[in-house]
């Protein structure tokens, strides 16, 4: 499965809807669905038979398609490296902590879906569509804040190397945000918005 | 003595391992009991511009004094020393007597490293292909770029060395190779067929491109504070594993041969059973089937209740899937026992994922645990995980007295393999007769009962037949444009492979590169044409011979020509090459690959080339969960593999298996190495020696016990009469062991022959061999058909390569394939008797550059013979 062409030229100025059609096409064509089957609630572990293989070929399509850098790691697993593990599980059960935790920052996903019981890797269970179009967002977001850091000139699409930007003033290469460490920084908003003291850095 | 019909039982009277610990199976085993950990961090390659990478890194000094091996690659390296101190520690010296009845049988790995490549890497790369033209004169320069990439030439060496004359096998099943290298030497030792096995296996995967497919596919642990820590199977912190290099031979030794020379004896091999998930391409099967149903066929294989098992060697990756899953499969298989005196460890915790040789150093320390009555620890297990709730022996090594104790091994794909050992000496309560040894049941006859096939000539059977007839051939389709810009205008190509169309399973379709496909598509039409039914299919056994590189390079392209930067005023390449400096304006930055590179790689292609995704593959589209061998020999590899499915039905280990391969002779680096032997045919003109035309393609026969065939009314093609499978060692002819794999099958073939039914002559109607169009193995070819008698009866020489070009281990099975039609009277060939009349016996062989002979004898099955047996010479 090769990625889609990343024809346009100023990735990030899309409107929510765009970036959505977009995000659908790329998970029906990595899994070789016709796009009419699928809309933004579709879970893609549940309604779409997706395997974890499948994830990381959506991960990179992505980030080819919006030249973006997605975020790879399990949001639980982040969050109990950063506000300890006793705070948002126990004895491998998401705790109520953990549960508000997800809601708060998967707000795309129905609150019941967030169910006592549930395990670190039922996680992934939860992923529509939509929630890979909010990831994706968030990252455009991002990029479209960029600038230079030597002259505070405008971030552009690189022509020679797709997955970095550079200043349009005096051509420095300006490197993509790491969507990990976007992660990483909307779990420290939730968690100060639920006042969770932050007892660890990720690895 | 041992009568004919019994198995014989087979112990481990040698040791040989490679690891982070150094060289020296009891260096290994000291730091085991000690609790040490072999993992380090280190930059890879020595380049501090990389960040650091934990693994298992072997010291290649410690394999100082050891020769001159410089271009051999390090898993090459590692094995060689393994197996010459595997066989120093058993107490034999090269030299010794019955070299036919000693064979190789190692798990390794495949994979260009690319690093010896980057120096030259700004004139390799057109935009973001590679140069055809100037990656050839690069690999002229340096043979051992594409040598290094050939693993079944390690088990080879090791032959060579030691002079063995028996066969000298290659196994690939991803983390499994070893296990199931293992398991298979062990079945042919008990089958009689050898006396010693060297076997083992042998893996680095810490080059450059390796390390970044196995952290692409997110399989390594990342949250680690010291690299001593990094490996946690079990723990509830772990998060994947740690990549390790290395290893490890062990001498099998049929008991009688190891007493009879007073042999030191570690332990005796007692069971070997394998599985196929089934399932998916890396996730296990959630419930731990496919685990648990190989640890069961293992009991099954020693004649051992569970209760009996005191420790299991886990595969204990510390992924978080496995570990939970395998401790899952455990439960099922142990029951209460579980919880009672079975105590579970994983080496991983201390050595890392050793990948194609884990199973052999897990197995050694299985064994070594056994014999000084010590069990090893799991280090890190220090938070525990309520789903992984076993004795995992936490820490520090046991002392425990085991009896009984299994090793496991799970791979990427879904290939399952288990052993079971057995302490030794037996401790004197244990009456003689508490060892049973299963008989050898009557002779069994095996037939072929399905075909399938995807050649250059067509997607199944009817078509390629039907092509055949009418004189069609398979090798006008243009070559890819890197081969023509080679000068190679034509190929064998399968035409218009279309995935969607043949494979069902939407993953196999996304990852499946076009050869492992064709053998997926074959293997079920070979399974269809057999009419089982599917509660059979579930248990069928499959045994496939692969090819045994399967990576497009292009697939880096992008990502490599991304990291170059201008090279620096100055900083020449490498003197001592001039060409690579003028040539090379830009150059290769490690730190360009980390920050852009890396994520231009599709992060699938490690799982793309795995060499076992044909039958992976198979397994997972058709439902086939039985035991199980991916052999990776060369262009002997599908011969072989159908040898080995022949003698499990002869041996009565199943009634039924699906047995064929595939290959694919198309990609650059695979062109290469059969273009700068001078073997492929270039221009347009084929003369005579000018060599052949690359090919590619898979054929599946499904076979099956003679009875079983006639209690469900299946057709019969032919009747496998016998197999064999021999080795030259280098300075011997290599006709003296081509003509002992024909000899030995012909004459077994005519042993098992019921002397009633068929005049009792060993000669062939016809053979069908190689015919390569090469001076050197036509010459082979011939001396060895006047050495076994063919050429003064005027025996004809079929080969199928003029027409469908040569295809590697695919080319053997479209012999057997034609053969088989042949003796069904479907097809005819030149040089045949009477065509109205199918030929009564045809013998199929193939050759592997003088290395590797692989022979079966075909017959016509009793049921579909003429009334009148035809004469045995023309
Ligand atoms: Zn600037």
């Amino acid at each position: 499965m090769t990625a889609l062409p990343a024809s346009f030229s100023t990735p990030f100025a899309h409107s929510v809807p765009d970036v959505e059609q977009r995000v659908l096409l790329v998970v029906a064509r990595s899994l070789d669905r016709d796009p009419a089957t699928i809309d933004l609630n579709s879970r893609l572990f549940v309604d779409l038979d997706a395997e974890s293989l499948d994830m990381l070929d959506i991960a990179y399509s992505l980030e080819r398609t919006f030249c973006i850098r997605m975020p790879r790691v399990n949001l639980l697993q982040r969050a109990s490296d950063l506000f300890s593990e006793q705070a948002i599980l126990k004895d491998g059960i998401v705790t109520e902590t953990g549960m508000d935790l997800m809601r708060r920052s998967m707000p795309e996903i129905p609150e019941n879906w967030i169910k006592p019981g549930m395990r670190v890797y039922d996680f992934r269970l939860l992923i529509t569509v939509e929630s890979l179009a909010r990831v994706v967002h968030r990252c455009l977001e991002a990029v479209a804040r960029l600038c230079c850091s030597q002259c505070g000139g405008a971030a552009v699409p690189n022509s020679e190397f797709s997955m970095a930007m550079i200043c349009a003033d005096c051509g420095h290469t300006i490197e993509l945000p790491s969507g990990e460490h976007l992660l990483v920084d909307d779990l420290r908003r939730v968690g100060e918005e639920m006042h969770l003291p932050i007892v660890g850095e990720p690895a | 003595m041992i009568a004919a019909n019994e198995h014989r039982r087979v112990v481990i009277t040698g040791l040989g391992a490679v690891t982070a610990f150094g060289r020296g199976a009891m260096q290994t085993w000291r730091a085991i009991v000690d609790g040490r950990s072999g993992v380090t961090a280190r930059h890879p390659f020595e380049n501090s511009a990389n960040p650091l990478q934990v693994a298992g890194y072997v010291d290649i000094a410690c394999l100082e004094g050891f020769g001159n091996e410089k271009y051999l690659g390090r898993a090459a390296q590692f094995g060689l020393a393994a197996g010459l101190d595997a066989y120093v520690d058993a107490g034999l010296t090269p030299g010794t007597p019955h070299a036919q009845k000693i064979g190789v049988c190692l798990g390794a790995s495949t994979f260009p490293v690319i690093e010896d490549r980057l120096d030259r890497l700004g004139s390799l790369l057109d935009g973001s292909r590679w140069n055809a033209q100037c990656y050839a004169q690069l690999c002229r320069e340096r043979p051992w770029l594409l040598t290094q990439s050939d693993a079944a030439s390690i088990s080879s060496l090791l032959s060579d060395r030691l002079g063995f004359e028996g066969p000298s096998l290659t196994v690939q099943a991803a983390c499994t190779s070893a296990t199931q290298a293992i398991g298979h030497a062990f079945h042919s030792l008990r089958a009689g067929q050898a006396t010693v096995m060297l076997a083992g296996g042998t893996d680095s995967m810490l080059s450059m491109m390796c390390v970044t497919g196995f952290a692409l596919l997110g399989s390594l642990a990342q949250r680690w504070s010291s690299p001593a820590q990094a490996s946690r199977p079990f723990d509830r912190t772990r998060d994947g594993f740690v990549l390790a290099e290395g290893a490890t031979v062990l001498v099998l030794e049929e008991l009688h041969h190891a007493l009879a020379r007073d042999a030191r004896i570690y332990a005796e091999l007692l069971g070997y059973g394998s599985s196929c998930d089934a399932y998916r391409l890396t996730d296990m099967q959630p419930e731990g089937r496919g685990a648990a149903l190989c640890m069961q066929a293992a009991l099954r294989d020693a004649q051992v209740l569970p209760e009996e098992v005191g420790y299991i060697n886990a595969h204990g990756t510390a992924t978080p899937l496995n570990d939970r899953i395998e401790t899952h499969a455990i439960r099922q298989v142990f029951g209460s026992h579980a919880d009672h005196g079975l105590a579970v460890s994983s080496t991983k915790s201390q050595l890392g994922h050793l990948l194609c040789a884990a199973g052999a150093v897990e197995l050694m320390v299985t064994a070594l645990a056994l014999h000084d009555k010590i069990l090893p620890p799991t280090l890190n297990l220090e938070n525990p995980d309520p789903e992984c709730n076993l004795d995992y022996i936490p820490g520090l090594a046991r002392p425990a007295a085991v009896n009984v104790a299994i090793s496991n091994s799970f791979g990427f794909g879904g290939q399952n393999g288990s052993l079971v050992l057995r302490r030794w000496p037996q401790p004197a309560e244990a009456s003689s007769a508490a060892v049973s040894i299963p008989p050898l049941a009557v002779t069994r006859r095996v037939c072929i009962t399905g075909i399938g096939v995807h050649s250059p000539l067509g997607f199944d059977l009817s078509s390629h037949v039907l092509r055949w007839r009418e004189g069609h051939s398979g090798t006008e389709s243009p070559a890819t444009p890197e081969m023509q810009a080679l000068g190679i205008p034509h190929a064998g190509r399968v035409p218009g492979f279309e995935p969607h169309n043949r494979i069902a399973n939407r993953m196999l379709r996304k990852i499946l590169t076009p050869a492992a496909g064709f053998a997926v598509a074959a293997a079920g039409e070979a399974l269809h044409r057999s009419g089982l039914q599917p509660a059979e299919i579930e248990k069928l056994s499959l045994f496939v011979g692969s090819l045994g590189l399967d990576q497009d390079l292009n697939t880096f392209g992008e990502a490599l020509r991304q990291s170059l930067e201008p090279a620096l005023p100055g900083l020449e390449p490498n003197p001592s090459e001039p060409s690579a400096s003028a040539s090379a304006p830009e150059r290769f930055s490690y730190s360009r690959f980390h920050k852009h590179g890396m994520s231009l790689i599709d992060p699938l292609f490690l799982l793309k080339s795995l060499p076992n995704a044909g039958l992976c593959g198979a397994a997972i589209e058709h439902g086939m969960q039985g035991a199980n061998l991916n052999i990776m020999n060369g262009s002997t590899s599908g011969l072989i593999a159908v040898s080995a499915a022949a003698d499990s039905i002869f041996r009565g280990d199943t009634p039924v298996a699906l047995a064929g391969g595939y290959d694919s002779l198309v990609q650059l680096e695979t062109v290469l190495a059969h273009l700068i032997d001078g073997r492929l045919r270039t221009g347009k003109e084929g003369g005579n020696g000018s060599g052949y035309l690359p090919s590619e393609g898979a054929a599946f026969f499904f076979l099956e016990e003679e009875a079983h065939a006639h209690a469900r009314g299946a057709h019969i093609f032919a009747e496998i009469a016998a197999s064999a499978v021999t080795h030259s060692p280098s300075g011997t002819p290599p006709e003296q062991g081509a003509v002992a794999a024909l000899e030995r099958a012909a004459r077994a073939s005519a042993a098992a022959e019921p002397p009633t039914e068929y005049p009792s002559c060993t000669a062939p109607n016809a053979v069908f061999g190689d015919g390569l169009n090469l001076a050197g193995h036509d010459a082979l070819e011939a001396e060895v058909l006047r050495r076994i008698g063919c050429r003064l009866r005027g025996i004809p020489l079929h080969s199928t390569v003029s027409r469908l070009g040569f295809a590697g281990a695919a080319t053997g099975l479209f012999s057997l394939l034609h053969a088989a039609l042949t003796i069904d009277g479907q097809l005819s060939f030149a040089g045949m008797a009477n065509p109205e009349q199918p030929p009564e016996k045809l013998l199929v062989w193939t050759s592997d550059r003088g290395r590797n002979h692989v022979a079966i004898a075909l017959r016509r099955s009793p049921d579909t013979a003429a009334t009148e047996a035809a004469p045995c010479e023309p």
